[in-house]
């Protein structure tokens, strides 16, 4: 089956390294990725409905107009069951705690380790082949 | 000198009388007056701690009082006594209580009812009252000398005149014999009334008050004639005397007089000299708090300007981080994508010419290595950026109590290990100077063993270099550590004999990015974020020293006890 994966980022080349990065799993089909430059993006291609349907986001906090936290608010609200990443550069123990509390799944720092990121993509998607 | 040897050849020739004998006859002479005061009816009072205890009915009525009513009920007896009297009569109501009677009596003056001033003799014995000891003072109206009742009335007419005067007077005649003395003379001395009648040389004076010792330890007749001479100096002369007997300090001025005698007169300055001396001590005072707060303002300014790199650096580095990421990102994907494409293209390798292959192979090659490049110089600035990030956040470093002195060995040994594997060759003394006193003392360790190692291996690569440079096979390095308790404060003081540093240099050291190490060795910011630990986390203070080609020392001060704080804590505030 092929997974959806949701990347909410304001950098525009964090497109082009997630597929390069995730090129192989992109050429066998197994993955989607859809990318979003802002919250409000994203909260609105969720609603519309993506194809296929995001099974995990991946969201920077630091971002202009909605930040990441609060994005994350907006999406625990309206889809509580999607897993949610937070990558961000400020990998303090307050950022990780805020994110953590709000109900992210987990939180990675930059430089992203795509090795660990990956299994941990791979790990989200198993539990959620199983449920 | 020779002005001063005419002056001591001018002087009347003391040989005439023996001090020794003309003193005793001085105090004969205060004996006999004291005995004729006892002989007479006296005014007596007693008190104790300034309470009045008892005034007979004709102390009263000299004072001017109505009844003894009026003198019992003054709340101390001080209210007696004129101002400028008062320290001395405490003085001598002190001595009369503990040492032996005073068999002499003194010249004092009172307050009257009416507030004038009344002169008396005064006699002062200690007594039992009620079964605890008291003062009894006998006090009687100054009776007149009996020299002076001999006196034709003009010059009895002069003696109420002067005694009349605020200041202490006495006139002398060309041979410096005394011709008159006022009671302000006789109190502001010290000296028993009736002691020293007209014509007394005034060398009989200086003999008593050499005698009870207000020269102190010195020869008599040489003190003696050297003071006589300042008495022929023409013109007015100033000097300050201090009275031990009381503590008064005198300004006495000498006015030569037409007919070759002198006046002298004495003004009791002590309350001037006592108020200027606090004037110049809460000048002192004033002075050193202005100094101390300017060393704090300074040293405010360079915490806030420490303060605000610190910030800045903060917001570059993460301006920094993102496009990094980028940077190193891609440089490993270019590079996993390359070999990807090689493989694509294997198959058609041996389609291509040698020539061809051998220039493909180049490129290839080429691009490889610049692909290295970029990830070896992309994760050198991701170094830089780490460090500069760890001025503005906490290094979850915890405050604990840490025997410093293991921490300082720990750091130095941890050092010495790094540098030794750069160059075996290396070896440097150390000499450790720990005092035990130090102790445990709360700090984070992990931050302070940062700053501890950063300025040791700072200091061995000081006497590294100066070993490499000087050419001097005896030169040894050496470091010296030292630890230290002061107060409420402890200090680790490294000092070692490399390189030094210039006055330039020290004062742009804990500016970020400031290194003298070439380009690549050092980021420049160690000892900034050494400051940023030692002066805003743990609150101490961080000093340097150095002459250039001789040796630098740095000094961590730490307080013992400080309020936790995390780095960039205090930023946020």
């Amino acid at each position: 089956m092929t997974l959806g994966i949701l990347v909410v980022d304001d950098e525009p080349d964090i497109e082009d390294l997630f597929r390069q990065r995730f090129r192989a799993e992109l050429r066998r089909g197994e993955l989607v990725l859809h990318f979003a430059a802002s919250g409000e993006e994203a909260l609105k291609s969720l609603n519309t409905g993506l194809q296929p349907e995001a099974v995990l986001v991946l969201s920077d906090i630091n971002m202009p107009g909605m930040s990441g936290l609060d994005f994350l608010r907006c999406l625990r609200a309206e889809a509580p069951h999607v897993p949610v990443i937070m990558v961000t550069a400020y990998g303090d123990s307050e950022n990780r705690r805020r994110a953590l509390d709000i109900g992210a799944t987990e939180l990675v720092t930059k430089p992203v380790d795509f090795v660990a990121l990956k299994k941990l993509v791979q790990s989200v998607i198993v539990q959620k082949t199983a449920a | 000198m020779d002005d001063k040897a005419d002056l001591l050849r001018a002087l009347p020739p003391l040989s005439s009388y023996s001090p020794e004998e003309s003193v005793v006859a001085s105090l004969d002479r205060a004996q006999n007056y004291h005995d004729q005061l006892v002989a007479a009816m006296p005014g007596l009072i007693v008190h104790r701690d300034g309470v009045i205890l008892h005034c007979s009915g004709t102390l009263a009525r000299l004072l001017g009082y109505d009844s003894v009513g009026e003198v019992m009920a003054l709340s101390d007896i001080m209210a007696l006594i004129p101002e400028d009297a008062r320290l001395a009569e405490r003085n001598a109501y002190a001595h009369c209580q503990q040492g032996p009677i005073q068999p002499l009596a003194r010249r004092i003056k009172r307050h009257r009812a009416d507030t004038s001033i009344q002169w008396f003799d005064q006699l002062l014995e200690p007594v039992d009252w009620g079964g605890a000891p008291a003062v009894m003072e006998m006090l009687t109206q100054m009776r007149p000398q009996a020299a002076n009742a001999e006196i034709p009335h003009q010059g009895q007419l002069l003696q109420a005149a002067i005694d009349a005067m605020p200041n202490g007077v006495l006139m002398l005649d060309r041979s410096l014999r005394l011709e008159g003395a006022n009671s302000e003379y006789f109190r502001l001395w010290d000296y028993p009334p009736g002691m020293f009648p007209p014509g007394t040389p005034v060398a009989e004076t200086l003999h008593y008050n050499h005698r009870r010792g207000d020269y102190g330890d010195v020869p008599c007749e040489e003190t003696v004639a050297e003071l006589c001479t300042r008495f022929l100096v023409k013109g007015v002369i100033n000097s300050e005397r201090q009275v031990p007997s009381n503590g008064r300090i005198l300004d006495i001025r000498t006015a030569p007089r037409a007919d070759g005698g002198y006046v002298i007169t004495h003004h009791d300055i002590t309350d001037r000299k006592r108020i200027e001396d606090e004037l110049r001590q809460a000048k002192e005072r004033a002075e050193a708090i202005l100094k101390e707060l300017r060393e704090t303002q300074q040293q405010l300014i360079v915490q806030e300007k420490m303060a605000s790199l610190g910030q800045l650096t903060a917001g570059i580095a993460h301006e920094l981080k993102n496009p990094l990421n980028f940077v190193n990102n891609f440089a490993e994907l270019s590079g996993e994508l390359l070999d990807e494409l090689l493989e694509l293209l294997e198959p058609l390798n041996d389609h291509l010419e040698g020539a061809t292959r051998t220039d493909v192979d180049e490129l290839v090659d080429s691009l490889q290595s610049n692909l290295r490049k970029i990830a070896d110089h992309g994760r050198r600035a991701d170094n830089i950026v780490k460090s500069m990030l760890a001025h503005s956040r906490g290094g979850g470093g915890e405050w604990q109590t840490t025997d410093l002195n293991a921490l300082v060995e720990e750091a130095v040994a941890l050092s010495y290990h790094a540098v030794r594997a750069q160059d075996r060759s290396f070896n440097a003394t150390l000499d450790r100077r720990f005092d035990a006193a130090v102790g445990e003392v709360k700090l984070v360790p992990q931050d302070i063993s940062r700053v501890l190692v950063n300025l040791f291996t700072n200091s061995f690569y000081a006497v590294r270099k100066k070993q490499l440079t000087c050419g001097d096979p005896a030169y040894v390095p050496a470091l010296t550590i030292t630890t230290e308790t002061r107060g409420g404060d402890v200090s680790i003081r490294i000092r070692d004999n490399g390189i030094g540093m210039t006055t330039a240099v020290i004062e742009k050291l804990f500016t970020p990015f400031f290194t003298t190490k070439p380009t690549g060795e050092g980021t420049g910011l160690g000892l900034s974020l050494s400051y940023d630990i030692v002066v805003h986390q743990h609150r101490g203070r961080f000093d340097v020293s150095s002459i250039e080609n001789e040796h630098a020392e740095f000094t961590i001060t730490l307080p013992r006890t400080v309020t936790a704080m995390s780095l960039g804590e205090r930023r946020k505030t």
